[in-house]
């Protein structure tokens, strides 16, 4: 039960972890989880080590490179990078995009070793929920100071903190062309996307049923239940002049600062009186001052505690919550709205719920692992060394799972129906496979990981049994291995001494466990 | 040579292809492929074929947000108009289409749209792929996709049923528009890269043995996708033409001329063209291409877009000409955009658009242009173009005709 409950919660258990979580007890492993301190001494000694290949051609500007780097950009700030992004410098694609480079490197080494699990997966659902496409270099490099700033910040935290640090956020005002929205004709992508993706979510945009604001039930009384098409063109208004200082010509000789920080546009700003959701904005208010009360507004809308509450079940406990649940996370949701850890209170409402714990045990309600799922699980639960690669990345995004390059400004779906197609699952078999062979740089896996805590010589069925039982638990892991030893013809004992080529066939067992059925799950 | 000539060499004679002859048993199970293009994003109609001397037109947007009548650049003409007596004419880019809308295997239907008042991307893509009718968009997640009622009764022969690949995607995820249909393939990047399973022959039979195990628990999905994938990988590695043991790169006939510059839409197209040729029983296939949420810098963006797009079209459509395969292809959006321009030199979401059709075959399978006018009280909410044909009804009518009958 331990097991499967932290399978859902962290990248994957390992037995010292199981041991930690039953030392503890679901309420003090939470607590503990939700307050994640500096101190993180695995990922720490991993970050210390760790160096990402950076490798290009040459041309007649720049000279190849092909080396080993540390990472040295992760705490430089956007206005520090932004000369990555000037287009008259000439540079390989990789230099711009280094600051992103290190950033996926830090997100994969927080996922294999970090303390705080439960933060690094509201990492990756925030990610999700606020996703930006960062192939562009101008995102790219703001990146990092995104991440820390909104999402690692305000993850567990409160939202309508969270979101307005994301409506100011570089990548945001780039990815959704806010920054070049101004008064005459703004540009709706942000307006829309804010009210669809981010707060109210789609089941709350009623432009199906009603042309006219009034016509929204609860409009007459301040309170619409959802949203229409007048509600976007609107905000889209409140938001004009929400622009980035990135040496946009704004006419008669001048420029802007070149920094990539938010800034504020007073003459694209449209100042008229506007009516969002039933609610009159005055003409002429204060700089930001419309935006932000659309925020707020956003922010405290029941539609978005009902959106957020939906989506975090469904993240953590079934493709298909109970609406009971999502109802009652709500409900916490709208009680901590001001609250500075409104965000850990409602997933601990969520995790410590009767329905959580049916979840676990429901065949119909497991969920799929995500690609970094697979690939840190099967990691974690073995012990492997490991150092995040690109050729690992780029096989992640094979499976999937595209970190920080999925094109639209949804997010991953999250529903097993998306992780599995005869495409991913052909790559999720190989993710295993390249890990423990070390395809992509990730780590040499020798006997000496293989064989902790035994003694030689080495019996591969004792040690194959040990860790079918670490990968798959009770439940799964006789049946799947003797699978695979009846495919294999094993021989009934084997014993492996210390050299490198009697560990091959261990080596592809072990992976071949990785690629079994119930391995797919979390 | 141009591009008539063209047509003339290749299209009317057949030419044994890559598939070989050794296949023309499964060609009776799909004499028509039909394949589904979806420009995902909302493509901006109004700047791939529109009327161009409309007033209305003119003012709404700058020039480089339309298609021109004159100057460098100027709209091709096309052969019929949509809109009585205007000027309408496709974007430049589109250049590889006109001569089969002059030879009448290209057709256009403007004016199309969801009979739902939506402007959501992630809404109007659910309606349009799902086999809800448009008017109820709750509650989709769980119904059909749409092309799931046009699909042939299954093969009931197991041994047959091992040799046919009926639907795929090319697309690393489960396609929306064929769900509910079982055995459907996903195929992402180049074909003949995508065919491989960790582990050679050792590797496939213990992935066979550990997805073939029914005690485990006979309903779990991964078990079910397992199986079929091991058994199309199976397949279609078997088919594939090989050079020294290895799977050749595609080569398309001669003269047939893929636009190399977008490498996921190279790949799909070519993927669709390799199975065609291998007579595997394809009934259906689905691509995407993305890119066409053009809010900011539409201009130089959809040049490319259209340019790349259209090239593939018309090469894939040469392709099966050349290989004397059937093939209808029509392509559709989730929604057309805003007649008139934002200050970003974009356009944002809006209503009706085009869906384009190819048919190897020069059917007639549109109806006739409905064209609804771009005055401020002819559009849709006073903003956007109207719809006068419902595009899922126009979809099911297509698929009715071209796989069912």
């Amino acid at each position: 039960m331990s097991q499967a409950l932290l399978d859902r919660l962290t990248f994957g258990a390992s037995p010292l972890d199981l041991e930690a979580f039953n030392a503890l007890g679901l309420d003090d492993w939470l607590e503990d989880q939700f307050n994640p301190s500096a101190q993180d001494s695995k990922f720490d000694h991993a970050l210390s080590s760790c160096v990402m290949k950076i490798s290009y051609e040459g041309t007649a500007d720049y000279a190849a490179v092909n080396e080993n780097r540390p990472l040295s950009l992760l705490n430089k700030s956007t206005a520090e990078l932004w000369h990555l992004t000037e287009g008259q410098t000439k540079m390989a694609y990789e230099e711009r995009m280094r600051p992103l480079r290190e950033l996926t490197a830090v997100r994969l080494l927080h996922a294999a070793h970090s303390k705080w699990q439960l933060k690094e997966m509201m990492v990756d659902f925030w990610l999700d929920h606020f996703n930006v496409h960062a192939a562009d270099a101008q995102v790219a490099v703001a990146m990092p100071s995104f991440e820390n700033e909104c999402i690692r910040r305000h993850g567990l935290g409160n939202f309508q903190q969270l979101l307005a640090s994301v409506a100011q956020s570089t990548p945001m005002l780039i990815y959704l062309n806010n920054r070049s929205s101004r008064t005459g004709a703004p540009n709706e992508n942000y307006a829309r996307e804010l009210f669809e993706l981010h707060t109210l979510g789609k089941a709350h945009y009623l432009n199906d049923l009603y042309s006219k604001w009034r016509q929204v039930p609860g409009a007459e009384k301040g309170e619409p239940k959802g949203y229409i098409d007048q509600d976007v063109y609107e905000a889209a208004r409140a938001f004009t002049g929400w622009a980035l200082e990135d040496g946009r010509n704004m006419g008669s000789g001048l420029n802007l600062p070149k920094t990539g920080k938010f800034s504020y546009l007073e003459s694209w700003h449209d100042p008229y009186q506007k009516r969002i959701l039933a609610q009159d904005f005055d003409p002429f208010a204060p700089p930001l001052a419309d935006g932000q009360r659309v925020l707020a507004m956003l922010s405290q809308h029941n539609g978005t505690a009902q959106h957020l509450s939906e989506k975090l079940c469904r993240r953590f406990v079934s493709d298909t919550p109970t609406p009971s649940l999502v109802q009652s996370a709500a409900k916490v949701w709208q009680d901590n709205v001001k609250h500075p850890q409104q965000i850990a209170r409602v997933m601990r409402h969520i995790l410590t719920s009767s329905e959580f714990k049916q979840a676990l045990t429901d065949p119909a309600q497991r969920k799929l692992k995500r690609p970094l799922e697979l690939a840190m699980s099967f990691v974690r639960k073995l012990d492997l060394p490991f150092m995040p690669t690109m050729g690992l990345v780029n096989e992640l995004s094979n499976a999937g799972h595209r970190l920080y390059f999925w094109p639209t400004p949804d997010g991953h779906p999250d529903s097993n129906g998306y992780w599995l197609s005869s495409h991913t699952l052909r790559r999720r078999w190989t993710l295993p496979m390249g890990l423990i062979e070390n395809w992509w740089a990730t780590g040499f896996v020798g006997p000496d990981q293989l064989t902790a805590g035994f003694k030689q010589p080495f019996d591969e069925s004792q040690l194959l049994k040990h860790h079918a039982q670490r990968l798959l638990g009770q439940a799964h892991a006789t049946s799947t291995l003797s699978t695979i030893n009846q495919a294999l013809k094993t021989p009934d004992k084997r014993l492996l001494g210390a050299g490198n080529d009697e560990w091959l066939g261990m080596r592809r067992s072990l992976s071949y466990l990785g690629m079994s059925p119930a391995f797919q799950y979390r | 040579m141009n591009r008539r000539e063209l047509l003339k060499t290749l299209g009317y004679s057949s030419i044994a292809g890559a598939g070989g002859l050794h296949a023309l048993s499964f060609s009776a199970q799909a004499n028509n492929t039909l394949v589904f293009v979806f420009l995902r994003g909302g493509a901006d109609s109004l700047h791939m074929a529109a009327p161009v001397d409309d007033p209305n037109y003119m003012a709404a947007r700058p020039p480089e947000l339309r298609v021109l009548n004159a100057g460098n650049t100027p709209g091709l003409a096309l052969p019929k108009s949509f809109a009585p007596n205007q000027d309408c004419r496709i974007h430049p880019a589109a250049a590889p289409l006109l001569d089969l809308f002059q030879s009448e295997h290209a057709q256009l239907l403007h004016a199309c749209g969801l009979a739902n008042a939506t402007r959501s991307h992630f809404v109007a893509q659910e309606i349009l792929e799902s086999s809800v009718s448009g008017a109820n968009d709750r509650l989709l997640s769980t119904t059909n996709g749409w092309l799931q009622a046009y699909a042939a009764p299954k093969v009931a022969d197991a041994k047959l049923s091992a040799k046919t690949i009926r639907y795929v995607g090319t697309n690393s995820a489960q396609i929306r528009s064929l769900q509910g249909l079982s055995s459907g393939l996903s195929i992402s990047g180049e074909l003949r890269n995508s065919l491989s399973w960790p582990g050679d022959a050792m590797g496939k039979s213990v992935l066979e043995a550990l997805y073939a195990n029914p005690t485990v628990n006979t309903t779990d999905p991964v078990l079910t996708m397992g199986q079929e994938t091991l058994q199309q990988l199976t397949l279609l590695d078997s088919k594939m033409p090989r050079v020294d043991g290895r799977i050749a790169p595609y080569r398309p006939p001669q003269g047939v001329k893929y636009n190399t510059e977008n490498n996921d839409w190279l790949h799909a197209t070519q993927t669709v063209a390799q199975l065609i040729r291998m007579d595997v029983g394809l009934q259906m296939a689905c691509l995407d291409f993305g890119g066409w949420d053009t809010h900011e810098y539409q201009s130089g963006k959809i040049n490319n877009l259209i340019r790349q797009w259209s090239g593939n079209l018309r090469a894939l459509f040469d392709d099966m000409k050349a290989a004397g395969k059937n093939m209808t292809l029509v392509v559709a959006s989730e929604f057309g955009r805003r007649l008139r321009a934002n200050a970003s030199g974009g356009t944002d979401h809006g209503h009706a658009g085009a869906l384009w059709l190819l048919d190897t075959q020069g059917r007639k399978l549109l109806p006739a242009n409905q064209w609804p006018g771009l005055a401020t009280q002819q559009l849709d909410q006073g903003l956007d173009l109207q719809h006068r044909h419902d595009v899922k009804k126009i979809l099911g009518l297509i698929a009715q005709k071209t796989l069912l009958s």
